[in-house]
């Protein structure tokens, strides 16, 4: 069987077959890119993820595994033919997978997602921060985001008062 | 080579090696909202949708709030850049509408009666305290506004235009004009001099509506100079007095991207030399033509939509108005009706051509619009306008690759009443037979090669279809 070795910006190797691998639309290309320029076909191909580290890249690489046998999703979905990521819910397997997660690993899976081309993954971690949005207060998003309120003077007070016009609409 | 049996499974193969120092830096923190990007920002925040989450978000943060705003003014603005030659008119999609706030008067007894009781008016919107001071910044997240001139007074037959409303609308635009990059602009009865006075102020305007502005006389002397709106590129205008269009046409005709009317353009000083999209609908005017504005006024026409729901063309009108069009259309959208042709021969039964050679009169050399994609186009009410269509109109388009038939639903009645037996239950449960047949007696993946699916819409807008694709039709229908 075919693989290729996936190295992440920290150095770790991950061995995975190429099939798996092929599921990420960037390591395809790079996987394609290495066969074109390889004159031994049966050299294994390495390829160096600058910008995601191993945690990470063990997440993602985990996640396809166990997505390995769906439909693979074309980057732009038409919403009008209704193949969204409506149809593609969550299964049991996803929501065990992201429910230990800090809210920053998510993050990071998500720019990894992005970054690898796995549409799934993306869809399903960007669900999750949505969720951790909708319908809560502001100091609840605050806290979960770690963010601090950076308005100066009367700002937030200004924006309250801009939202209430546009609100009370 | 022989590999050992290795399932799928993902292999750590070694620790880290060397990894590369991270040092500090100004970047964001790793899994911080911040480290990503705007487009990936926006696909979350876009999944958020209540428009109570949305205004929440503004108080979380600047950053947010910033983020937001700017979303927020993409999305008004796509009221006007997102190219939808269905849609009617009023069916701009409500989502999109509800982040634009609707300011209008709202009428309010002042005096007593023994004291000059009288009728003004006040914005709906109470909360414009911000008027008194409108150096804080603008009040309108979405940088859009939809002001209406006409006085909601309950009980009243006509609208009621109280005295100040000229006045209010003034001031609104003088204090916070420049801070709207969209806007509509409704119900201004003699309103010209008015017009011109908000529009002096929207230094940064990029998307305007004009609805139902009349002009008190129809002089056309002494018309007001509009003044210059340098980022203007997108404009809708519809049920003005002529003047007015006129008037606004010449004004900016040079500078728009786009521009959606109810009116057919005759004459414009100026051609429309950055013009990409034009969709013209009309549904009471009759002789509805194709704007002929000399040789080549749309040099980079690329969408182009007519929607008229009660003119009948003859086809050979048709015909010679289509040929007419730029050749850069890439999206051509022809909702019209033609002169319908009945044919003794088909009205007898389910309408073979008995002589195949029967049509062949009608073949016309083919006027290549070779860049058009996507093609709309009536749909047949009969197997003569499906040969029609597949001879005298598919042949100038080879290279489309979406067929639209757009039906409105009120013709579903006439043509239960008019038409023989075969084409009457076209509505009904089996659609998919009505529509090879269609295809059959046109030809119409023969003609045009790269076609891949065939839509039928139901009522004329983007809500209610049916897609049906090459693999659909197989060979030798029936």
């Amino acid at each position: 069987m075919a693989l290729v070795r996936v190295i992440s910006s920290d150095g770790a190797a991950f061995l995975v077959s190429q099939r798996l691998a092929k599921r990420s639309g960037k390591l395809k290309t790079e996987i394609e890119t290495f066969r074109k320029s390889s004159d031994n076909s049966e050299a294994q191909p390495e390829i160096r993820i600058v910008t995601i580290r191993a945690e990470i890249l063990r997440l993602v690489l985990q996640w396809l595994q166990q997505h390995q046998n769906d439909p693979v999703l074309p980057a732009n979905q038409n919403e009008q033919d209704g193949r969204g990521d409506a149809e593609m819910g969550q299964s049991q397997w996803d929501r065990d997978f992201l429910a230990p997660m800090d809210l920053g690993i998510v993050m990071e899976l998500i720019l990894a997602a992005n970054h690898l081309e796995v549409k799934g993954l993306l869809d399903i971690t960007c669900k999750l921060v949505e969720s951790k949005i909708t319908g809560r207060t502001v100091d609840e998003i605050r806290t979960a985001f770690k963010l601090k309120s950076d308005f100066k003077g009367n700002e937030e007070e200004q924006t309250r008062l801009e939202n209430r016009w546009c609100v009370e609409n | 080579m022989e590999e050992k049996e290795m399932k799928t499974g993902i292999h750590f193969v070694n620790p880290a090696p060397a990894p590369m120092e991270v040092e500090p830096t100004e970047a964001p923190i790793m899994g911080s909202w911040d480290s990503l990007p705007p487009e990936l920002q926006e696909i979350i925040l876009g999944k958020v949708d209540t428009s109570k989450d949305f205004f929440n978000i503004r108080l979380v943060h600047p950053k947010w709030r910033d983020f937001v705003d700017s979303y927020l003014e993409q999305q008004c603005l796509s009221v006007w850049t997102t190219w939808n030659p269905f849609a009617d008119r009023f069916s701009s999609p409500r989502s999109l509408l509800h982040f634009i706030p609707v300011m209008t008067p709202v009428p309010v007894w002042v005096g007593t009666p023994s004291n000059d009781l009288r009728l003004i008016a006040e914005w709906n919107h109470r909360s414009l305290p911000l008027v008194e001071n409108p150096k804080l910044g603008s009040p309108f997240p979405g940088s859009s506004i939809h002001i209406t001139a006409e006085c909601k007074y309950p009980g009243a037959w006509h609208p009621y235009l109280a005295p100040n409303t000229m006045t209010m609308a003034k001031d609104l635009c003088l204090n916070y004009g420049h801070y709207f990059t969209s806007i509509i602009l409704s119900e201004f009865n003699n309103g010209l001099e008015l017009l011109c006075d908000i529009l002096v102020n929207l230094t940064n305007l990029k998307a305007l509506t004009v609805n139902n502005v009349m002009l008190a006389s129809s002089s056309t002397d002494d018309l007001p100079t509009l003044p210059p709106l340098p980022n203007l590129t997108h404009l809708k205008i519809f049920s003005l007095t002529s003047g007015v269009s006129q008037l606004l046409l010449n004004a900016y005709s040079g500078q728009l991207v786009s521009l959606e009317t109810s009116i057919f353009i005759r004459r414009c000083v100026q051609p429309f030399n950055n013009l990409k999209e034009l969709k013209l609908q009309a549904n009471i005017k009759p002789n509805l033509s194709f704007p002929q504005l000399g040789p080549n006024p749309f040099p980079v026409l690329q969408n182009f939509s007519v929607i008229h729901s009660s003119q009948t063309f003859e086809w050979k009108e048709l015909i010679e108005q289509v040929d007419s069009l730029p050749r850069t259309l890439v999206n051509f959208h022809l909702d019209v009706k033609v002169k319908k042709e009945v044919e003794e021969e088909e009205m007898e039964m389910d309408g073979f051509v008995k002589n195949p050679n029967y049509y062949e009169q009608e073949v016309v050399v083919p006027n290549n619009f070779t860049e058009v994609t996507t093609l709309s186009l009536f749909f047949p009410q009969n197997r003569r306008e499906a040969v029609k269509i597949g001879t005298m109109i598919l042949p100038k388009f080879p290279n489309i690759t979406e067929l639209n038939l757009v039906r409105f639903q009120y013709d579903y009645v006439e043509s239960l009443e008019e038409v023989d037996g075969i084409w009457a239950h076209r509505y009904d449960t089996d659609s998919k037979t009505v529509v090879r047949r269609v295809e059959a007696a046109g030809q119409f993946l023969r003609v045009c090669p790269k076609l891949k699916k065939i839509k039928v819409h139901l009522r004329g807008d983007n809500s209610g279809y049916y897609v049906f694709y090459k693999d659909d039709f197989g060979e030798g229908v029936e």
